[in-house]
């Protein structure tokens, strides 16, 4: 019986290329912007959210 | 992509800096309770529509890539890069740009709305990245769209969030 191949390290990290997982970076981004007052980072926040939602556009 | 994501971020600015100065007047003349809670009344059917509770049409320039801009390499994705930054070039499937655009009339102050454009082009160049990161063959796209009913929802709750925050913060 053969050892089933170990799956690349490339495969294994590609889950960070799903679209849930920027998704869900800019959640934390934003919790910690608000954590942190800065109005700044709040804007930036929304406007990548709002940027990366049109993605079904091209 | 260089020349892409320039473009998209030359293009936001535009915008951004259009309704900011657009918008100097009323955040000015208006009292703030009164532009807030027009923002909210804006923001609680853009919601529901990005959860799939509503159905509304946005107003949107339904163009593809013209076939040319592929031949013109820097300069075409630079200027491609700049219509899509700006939004007048491209389907919407979302309206959390829209709601973006009012914020940055409504209630985000002028030097933040700079911050809301650099954010939509790092967000909009995001899925050229991924995609292109992802496979040759554009099959990102199909993982989009079968992410879509959990990341879109994400998407609105944290957009409108961040801007209800800011805008109180401010």
């Amino acid at each position: 019986m053969t050892p089933s191949p170990s799956p690349s390290p490339s495969a294994r990290f590609r889950w960070v290329l799903h679209p849930a997982a920027p998704a869900f970076a800019l959640v934390l981004a934003g919790a910690q912007a608000w954590w942190a007052g800065s109005v700044l980072l709040l804007v930036a926040v929304a406007g990548a959210a709002a940027g990366f939602a049109n993605s079904g556009s091209t | 992509m260089r020349f892409f994501g320039t473009g998209l971020l030359f293009g936001a600015v535009l915008v951004a800096s259009v309704a900011g100065v657009a918008g100097a007047l009323p955040q000015v003349l208006v009292p703030a309770p009164a532009r807030e809670i027009l923002f909210g009344l804006l923001a609680v059917p853009v919601l529901l529509r990005e959860c799939g509770l509503l159905r509304f049409r946005v107003p949107e320039n339904g163009r593809l890539v013209p076939e040319d801009v592929r031949h013109l390499r820097r300069w075409g994705a630079l200027q491609f890069g700049f219509e899509m930054g700006t939004g007048m070039r491209t389907f919407s499937p979302s309206a959390l740009p829209h709601l973006a655009l009012a914020a940055a009339v409504l209630v985000i102050p002028l030097p933040a709305v700079f911050m809301l454009a650099a954010g939509f082009a790092a967000g909009r160049l995001a899925m050229p990245l991924l995609s292109n990161a992802w496979s040759d063959d554009g099959s990102w796209t199909r993982v989009w769209a079968r992410a879509e009913p959990l990341v879109r929802p994400v998407l609105a709750l944290t957009c409108t969030a961040a801007l209800v925050a800011g805008m109180l913060a401010a």
